[in-house]
């Protein structure tokens, strides 16, 4: 990976155990699916994939995901939509978020559509998701695997979360799964370390706290929000979840016990102070899962 | 609709239970009745579900709709590699009377094929 002095310096603050942060960021990503019960019987699916020499191990975190060796995105299956090629630490937040058939989901960022499709999958097709996208191009991909994994519950919608947003709908559960620095993202795409900047940062920032402005606008009561991203940097996580709680009427939920290692959130960062709450965030490194790096916050709307 | 396709598709009838249709010109889209009975004030809609089927000059079923709702009962099967083959729009010997068949690989269908003198491709 090429080295970035200033990202280093911000990990080395951020990160206790940074030489293993930064091993295993060079590491190649490991290769994940996600087994799409809507269209495919587990246990025949992996019998199928075993015969053509694809291993798999069950990933503990999430109940249909699999790491995989070999080729998978060259198989009949694959062309039948009965999996899903995604990233093990992408498969937490709908897994947090487990949506039910009566539930009125939103998913606010929803393109390529690899978490719509899980959560299509865990309403077991029933039910009423809003898949909003504003790229046109982005959509398009969105709706192309909506179709592929055999999705009926999806409404695919065209909101702009960087303004208000002007409806009285209440959703039941939220995923916002923002748009990011990504740098969690580093083993998958090196070439997003060209891209970073704190500037970026700053940009990102701003936007999400837009975004969730929105998303709690559009949150009914009771209703659960899980805010995440594939990035590590503060000001685009706990900031952001500190600006919501300073808002009101939410709370975060603690994750408790789960089948993948998480740090909690950081209370404070360059000299900001956040919200005590903020700790029961989870923070996700390289290292802990041998996955992506990965952020996300269960939240609770509070009985207005 | 769903009769007339029924016997050529040899739809899986019980799929359809919760499910609700929307025709829009030239296209017919599927999504599960909870879509429907939402109210969607204020939300900016770009498609409901998915699409079924197209109108030519017959009802076209999508490739989704076909892999979603069709049974494989009567379907043509193919090995693994015909499935690739087909997949790729390559032709299958057979000796099959010309006109439509849907192509199965084990229990799932793939697309609808066609039979001209001669060999199975799949539709364009």
């Amino acid at each position: 990976m090429k080295r970035n002095e200033q990202l280093e310096e911000r990990f080395k603050k951020l990160v206790e155990d940074h030489e293993a942060f930064f091993e295993y960021s060079e590491k190649p990503l490991r290769k994940a699916l996600r087994i799409n019960n809507i269209k495919a019987v587990k246990h025949e699916l992996v019998g199928q994939l075993e015969e053509q020499d694809i291993k798999l191990s069950k990933i503990p975190w999430t109940r249909d995901g699999y790491w995989i060796e070999g080729d998978a995105s060259d198989t009949v299956e694959y062309f039948l939509g009965h999996y899903y090629i995604q990233e093990a630490s992408s498969m937490i937040p709908p897994e947090v978020l487990n949506p039910s058939r009566e539930d009125f989901t939103l998913d606010a960022a929803a393109a390529p559509g690899g978490k719509t499709t899980q959560l299509a999958d865990l309403m077991e097709n029933k039910g009423c998701i809003i898949a909003n996208e504003i790229d046109a191009r982005r959509r398009a991909s969105l709706r192309f695997n909506l179709s592929k994994h055999g999705v009926l519950n999806t409404i695919v919608a065209s909101m702009d979360f960087s303004r208000e947003v002007r409806t009285k709908q209440k959703f039941s559960r939220i995923l916002l799964d923002a748009p990011c620095s990504c740098e969690g993202q580093f083993r998958k795409n090196p070439e997003s370390l060209i891209q970073w900047s704190p500037t970026k940062i700053e940009r990102c920032s701003r936007l999400q706290k837009k975004m969730i402005d929105n998303a709690l606008q559009l949150l009914g009561n009771n209703g659960i929000l899980v805010y995440s991203t594939c990035t590590l940097a503060p000001e685009e996580n706990e900031e952001v979840v500190d600006y919501a709680l300073k808002k009101g009427d939410v709370m975060i939920e603690p994750l408790g016990r789960q089948n993948f290692k998480y740090r909690k959130g950081v209370t404070e960062w360059n000299n900001k102070i956040f919200s005590k709450e903020v700790e029961h965030c989870a923070r996700i490194y390289p290292q802990d899962n041998d996955s992506e790096g990965f952020f996300l916050a269960k939240m609770v709307k509070c009985e207005s | 609709m769903l009769n007339a396709l029924g016997e050529s598709r040899q739809l899986k009838e019980e799929l359809f239970k919760d499910t609700a249709f929307i025709e829009d010109r030239d296209e017919v889209w599927i999504s599960s009745r909870e879509c429907l009975q939402r109210n969607l004030d204020g939300i900016k809609v770009e498609s409901v579900g998915m699409l079924f089927a197209r109108k030519k000059n017959k009802l076209e079923m999508t490739v989704n709709a076909v892999q979603l709702f069709c049974s494989t009962i009567k379907a043509i099967e193919l090995t693994r590699e015909e499935s690739m083959k087909f997949i790729e729009g390559e032709p299958i010997a057979t000796r099959l009377q010309d006109g439509e068949y849907i192509a199965g690989y084990g229990k799932s269908a793939l697309d609808v094929g066609v039979v001209k003198q001669g060999p199975l491709k799949r539709r364009t």
